[in-house]
């Protein structure tokens, strides 16, 4: 059964998460540790400084609680966590593209070309879900029209992005 | 300095609108459906709420989100009583009795007791915040710079003790969210800060779409997650089953049996929702746990016992009142939704503190006077409703999903009608989610975010003011004893955790 490990990947995430913020830190010349400006006093890069640093050797505490900590696991890749994981990929997925298209149709289309990945992305999320066609074409009319009303008749936004 | 009764008298007399009264029911209404539904959370339907809010009046709005919040938190009782799943993790311990009584056919009795104690225990944490708020507020008229920043240490040491007993992950999160807070520009000296160039961030991460995401779509993957069909039937079987409920209100005998305990179980609430970061999940717990203690019928909790549900209902509302004295009082979130309120009012151009017992002090007043009728409200809409509130589990997990999916979109975006937002959303969405599924405490990684400003730039100004010299933060009176405090919350649970696993070692040899 294969299972996701947890503590060891979580630890070097943090690890490479402090080196980043260090590096950035180390790369901008204005984020002393110390100001330049009056003497004793930090500057704009001592919590960066001190925090990254935590945030590495900490999250190398973890790595090693992980590794050593064998049978440790948060999750068991069941048949149905499988299943899950499929659905929950195909949705984060479904939202990126939404995403992306409400970005790209916003400028050209204006507020009408929201509506419609709204809708379009409604219908994708209840069928993804299991929900029948037409559960989820009455479900998208419904709440399209709702985000409509609220926020585009009763708030006055409009969604051109 | 003081809240005067003319003060008083401007703020209700405006509260007595008709539009603050619809959006106070509104949002009695939403939090009810909100907090009976299973999955769904009274922190998310606050941060959900939230941006909506920022588009009616101050006061229209904050009548909306106290309604929603006081009634969510009531509500996560119904499903624990009817179907043993807690609606909120506040509600966590009445489903222990709740749930029995439903079984013996004294349903009803337990939503009524459902409603009438949790709006005792929430009148009594109002009282404490309208009575202690003021006192703490004149208190921190002498706190400079120094007592800010062992304020704000004090505020993230907490992230220790709701670490849910893993310290390390706990620290890494709280340090993260500060590191993260330092975005934008500095506070000090105007430089900017790992912007990449990017204008959006030179003002920092915008907190409430690291909220919304967090506890929206994160919450929503999650559950998506660890769907278990097998359990779905079986909730649906369960809501299909209507057993008799009988009487919904107490006679006299009853109340005057379980009121003395409810207002002390309140009361206790109220102290520990002051506690940054420990939440109604906690006071509940701790409630119910002591008056089992100090029953004289110990054996019935856990298998019916009306007192005990009496008892955690108060509890978990009494929680509100103190959460918001240590938010209104010194800028420190009690929880979650206290948390977001804060962004809520930084919005509104209000600084949670003294400001606003001295600029925003009508507001305030009204913020406390909301919390009453909040109160009210749901405890006669509760009363009213309570035999066909369960119908509003009828709803399935799916339905809910999809609409908080794009509920989370929209509402992030109304905020500043800016796109970055919405990616921001997105980014605290899939963290949030990962932090759920490795076991990571979000609660640490919220305080980082919000303190991690106030922490760095009193620090650094208390520096400016003393030459670099570190002495201020033990010098000053207030500074010390907070400094004290913040060092014994620290240790505490490390020296705990480090003898728990001596004995641990000592018994396996």
């Amino acid at each position: 059964m294969k299972k996701l490990k947890a503590d060891t990947i979580a630890g070097l995430i943090c690890m490479a998460f402090g080196v980043f913020f260090l590096i950035m830190t180390a790369l901008n010349p204005q984020m002393a540790f110390v100001a330049t400006t009056s003497d004793g006093v930090p500057g704009g890069g001592f919590f960066p400084y001190i925090l990254s640093v935590a945030i590495i050797l900490m999250g190398g505490g973890l790595t090693v609680r992980g590794i050593k900590t064998e049978a440790e696991q948060y999750v068991d890749m069941t048949p149905e966590n499988k299943k899950n994981m499929k659905v929950l990929l195909l949705m984060v997925a479904g939202l990126v593209v939404f995403l992306i298209a409400w970005k790209l149709t916003a400028p050209h289309f204006g507020n009408n070309a929201f509506m419609a990945c709204v809708f379009l992305f409604e219908i994708y999320l209840n069928k993804l879900f299991e929900r029948s066609w037409k559960f989820a074409l009455i479900y998208a009319v419904i709440f399209t029209a709702f985000i409509y009303l609220v926020f585009n008749m009763g708030f006055s936004i409009l969604f051109n992005a | 300095m003081g809240i005067g009764l003319d003060v008083w008298a401007a703020g209700l007399s405006e509260l007595m609108k008709p539009s603050v009264i619809m959006f106070l029911f509104l949002g009695v209404l939403i939090g009810t459906m909100i907090g009976a539904l299973p999955g769904l959370s009274a922190t998310m339907g606050i941060a959900i709420m939230t941006p909506i809010t920022f588009w009616f009046d101050p006061t229209d709005g904050f009548a909306m989100l106290m309604g929603l919040w006081n009634a969510a938190i009531f509500a996560g009782g119904i499903t624990a009583i009817l179907i043993n799943t807690p609606g909120t993790p506040a509600s966590i311990t009445q489903s222990f009795d709740g749930y029995t009584l439903y079984k013996r056919g004294r349903g009803g009795l337990a939503l009524g007791i459902n409603v009438i104690f949790s709006a005792i225990g929430g009148l009594i944490s109002c009282a404490a915040l309208i009575l202690l708020a003021t006192p703490i507020a004149k208190f921190t008229v002498t706190f400079n710079s120094a007592e800010y920043f062992m304020l704000a240490l004090f505020g993230l040491s907490m992230m220790v003790a709701v670490s849910g007993g893993d310290v390390l992950k706990g620290l890494i999160l709280g340090l993260a969210g500060i590191l993260l807070s330092t975005i934008g520009l500095d506070p000090i000296l105007g430089i900017k800060r790992f912007t990449f160039g990017n204008v959006n961030l030179l003002a920092g991460i915008s907190f409430i779409p690291v909220m919304i995401g967090m506890f929206g779509i994160g919450e929503v993957m999650y559950q998506i997650f660890t769907r278990n069909r097998e359990q779905e039937k079986k909730d649906i079987e369960a809501r299909k089953v209507n057993l008799e409920l009988g009487k919904v209100l107490p006679d006299k005998k009853e109340m005057k049996e379980l009121l003395p305990r409810g207002i002390v179980s309140a009361m206790v609430a109220t102290v520990i929702g002051a506690i940054p970061a420990a939440g109604g999940d906690i006071a509940s717990i701790i409630c119910w746990g002591n008056a089992k203690k100090l029953s004289k019928h110990p054996e019935e909790y856990g298998d019916g016992s009306v007192e005990g549900l009496a008892v955690s209902s108060a509890a978990n509302n009494g929680v509100i009142g103190g959460a918001m004295t240590t938010m209104m009082t010194l800028g420190i979130p009690g929880d979650a939704v206290t948390a977001i309120l804060i962004g809520s009012l930084t919005m509104y151009g209000m600084q949670p503190g003294i400001k606003m017992f001295t600029e925003n002090a009508k507001f305030t007043t009204q913020i406390m006077a909301l919390m009453v009728l909040a109160n009210i409200a749901f405890l006669i809409l509760g009363l009213l409703t309570a035999k066909v509130s369960a119908k509003v589990l009828n709803v399935a997990q799916p339905t809910v999903w999809a609409a908080v999916t794009i509920l989370c979109v929209v509402g992030s975006y109304a905020l500043n009608n800016n796109f970055f937002d919405v990616l921001i959303m997105f980014a605290a969405a899939v963290l949030g989610f990962l932090f759920k599924v490795y076991h990571f405490p979000t609660g640490p990684f919220i305080l980082g975010i919000l303190l991690g400003g106030m922490l760095e730039s009193n620090m650094r100004r208390a520096l400016v003011m003393s030459n670099g010299s570190y002495a201020t933060f033990v010098t000053r009176p207030v500074s010390c004893v907070l400094l004290i405090l913040v060092l014994i919350t620290f240790l505490y649970p490390m020296i705990k955790a480090v003898r728990g696993k001596k004995k641990a070692g000592k018994s396996e040899k």
